[in-house]
């Protein structure tokens, strides 16, 4: 047994040199080598298991499965695995943290002399960081898997709701465009096409400027450039040259999509065909300026007229004043002089405002009251008076024989407005 | 080479006796009762094996390969379609598979369990010659079937002996197949092995 064990260990020596877990057991089980890696990795000296039976150290050993599997080294057969994932601590071996080391060992034949019957040799390799590795790529793969799932579930949420907003923007009659970061336009809906029947193949990227009438072009580059620059909203109107070679007014609008940062990461446009409201706008405007120049036109001649009316008025009064009779206009109920030419003020010596508001009676001489009062009571009963002579009397005192004529003017009723009174000198 | 009915008896015996004892090992390892049956079992010239594997040989495969050398020399490789073997792997150590593609750990399990059933298998046939083979040790690789039998090189008059396998655990069914590649005069030497064994146990049958 000493003997064997002393021509095992001169044997096996250079086995002390690898970096591996090596030990040797004869078929009774018996270890005859331990290297210093075990050693190392077991706190198990050599001098107290090299002798000695593995099952008194180890008793996992006992276990069938390992002895049925190590039968057939011992008689020369195939080499034997435990791997990593099943057998993880053939010899429990602890790291510095106090974890175990995960093993995979190989067992293989050796002839163990003239004796006929072989060893086990036991390589244990530590796959501890193997293991670690794979388990953190694992890790990372099933992270990395989710992400890739939860990206393919936003993507495809994204494209439904893209699909969506397609549909719409493909529906409404606006132009809509979408532009990248420089304006570059990546996508215009049909709504385009039908405004200027140009294909997108032709329009995208900055082709629809081909379509903007040559005078309003450099305006609306210009706006584009001022809002690019300064990252910010743009409108205004130009003209669009409609496939039927029209030209349609059409107000654009471009605003910019900015990400968490601030910058600009797209533009969103909307263009309308606003040339039905022009149009309409225009007959409006054409139609308030007729009514304008007709209510002018109404007012001037109602001026003229005001004034032609004012002229008579003037004339009438001046006929009315300088005629050779005298007139006076009474309020039947009050005998009150409502009004009085100049003629009348002047064969009585007064002025017209002294005559006015007087009743009727004060103008009349006193020798003649009584006739006076007959008058005027043929002129409220029948609101006339014929050829009656009468004498007024001067603010002097004096007499003037004066022929009376009065007529009225009565509204539907027949009730008198006023009268006209005339005396003839 | 056309074997007897009788050789062919033999091998399929041989070949049954091995994984039945592989089949016990590794029940006893997943502490669930696992079965190996060999349906089937043919002998192949390499020219038949390559008109086999013509539609599905570039597909890949999860291999335990070894060699072994003396009475008679070649190669042993068991194989698994990658999802048969993933399967496998999960059933052995517990675990969902979580992909196609086999990782370390799945290839140092499918390793343990390949130089089991090739322990199985190759003790019971080396139990034939009185002397005993040499094995490397099993080493795993994933490869389509036409590269494997590339690199083993054989020359076209080697023969090759296929056993198709079926594990059955529960109501789970894996298939796999083992190959075995003699080189030259090997086989012969196979069927010389055979022949002595039939010879020695005649009596008993």
């Amino acid at each position: 047994m000493m003997k064997e064990i002393g021509d095992a260990e001169k044997r096996f020596e250079v086995l002390d040199n690898l970096p591996l877990g090596v030990f040797v057991l004869r078929q009774d089980f018996t270890v005859v080598f331990w290297n210093r890696c075990l050693e190392d990795w077991s706190s198990v000296p050599r001098n107290k298991i090299v002798g000695t039976n593995i099952e008194s150290h180890f008793s996992h050993f006992k276990d069938s499965k390992y002895k049925a599997r190590l039968q057939t080294i011992f008689e020369g057969g195939l080499p034997t695995i435990f791997s990593s994932q099943l057998h993880k601590n053939i010899i429990p071996a602890h790291l510095p943290g106090g974890k175990l080391r995960i093993q995979q060992t190989t067992v293989t034949s050796l002839k163990a002399g003239q004796r006929g019957k072989s060893y086990a040799l036991f390589a244990i390799e530590d796959v501890t960081e193997l293991t670690r590795l794979v388990q953190d790529f694992r890790t990372m793969r099933d992270q990395a898997l989710d992400e890739v799932n939860e990206r393919k579930k936003a993507q495809e949420e994204l494209a439904a709701g893209e699909a969506l907003y397609r549909a719409l923007t493909e529906t409404i009659p606006h132009v809509i465009w979408l532009g990248e970061s420089d304006g570059h336009v990546t996508y215009l809906n049909k709504a385009y096409k039908k405004l200027t029947g140009r294909s997108l193949r032709d329009t995208l990227g900055f082709g629809w400027a081909e379509d903007i009438h040559p005078d309003d072009k450099d305006t609306v580059l210009q706006k584009w450039e001022d809002a690019y620059k300064q990252s910010k909203d743009y409108r205004g109107e130009c003209r669009f040259r409609a496939k039927d070679g029209s030209y349609r007014t059409v107000s654009y609008t471009g605003t910019p999509v900015k990400d968490e940062s601030g910058k600009v990461v797209q533009w969103i446009g909307v263009n309308t065909d606003i040339s039905e409201l022009k149009q309409a706008e225009q007959a409006l405007r054409v139609a308030n300026d007729e009514l304008e120049k007709r209510v002018q036109e109404r007012t001037a001649e109602l001026q003229r007229v005001n004034e032609a009316l004012k002229e008579s008025e003037e004339r009438y009064q001046r006929l009315y004043d300088a005629a050779p009779d005298m007139f006076a206009s009474v309020d039947p109920e009050t005998a009150m002089i409502r009004q009085c030419n100049q003629t009348l003020a002047t064969n009585l010596g007064y002025s017209k405002a002294e005559i006015i508001g007087r009743p009727i009676f004060d103008v009349y001489h006193p020798d003649c009251m009584e006739e006076v009062q007959k008058a005027f009571d043929s002129f409220v009963k029948t609101g006339e008076v014929h050829n009656a002579e009468l004498q007024l009397q001067r603010k002097n005192g004096s007499k003037i024989d004066v022929i009376l004529n009065v007529s009225t003017v009565r509204d539907e009723q027949g009730n008198i407005l006023y009268s006209s009174s005339i005396w003839r000198d | 080479m056309k074997l007897t009915d009788e050789q062919m008896d033999c091998l399929k015996k041989l070949v049954n006796i091995g994984v039945g004892r592989a089949a016990s090992i590794l029940s006893s390892m997943i502490q669930s009762k696992i079965r190996l049956d060999v349906p089937l079992l043919r002998i192949i010239s390499l020219e038949e094996f390559q008109e086999m594997n013509q539609e599905t040989g570039n597909d890949a495969l999860s291999m335990v390969k070894l060699s072994f050398k003396g009475p008679f020399s070649g190669n042993a490789v068991l194989y698994f379609p990658t999802d048969s073997a993933s399967t496998l792997v999960s059933l052995v150590i517990g675990e969902e598979p979580s992909a196609e593609e086999l990782d370390f750990v799945r290839s140092a399990t499918l390793t343990e369990v390949g130089n089991i059933v090739m322990n199985g298998v190759m003790g019971s046939i080396g139990n034939l010659v009185q002397q005993n083979l040499e094995y490397t040790v099993p080493t795993y690789l994933e490869d389509s079937i036409l590269n494997l039998l590339h690199s083993a090189q054989p020359t076209s008059e080697a023969m090759i002996l296929i056993a198709e396998m079926r594990f059955s655990v529960e109501s789970l069914q894996i298939d796999g197949n083992i190959m075995l590649f003699f080189e030259v005069g090997s086989f012969d030497a196979l069927v010389a092995s055979v022949d002595a064994w039939l010879g020695q146990h005649s009596g008993n049958q």
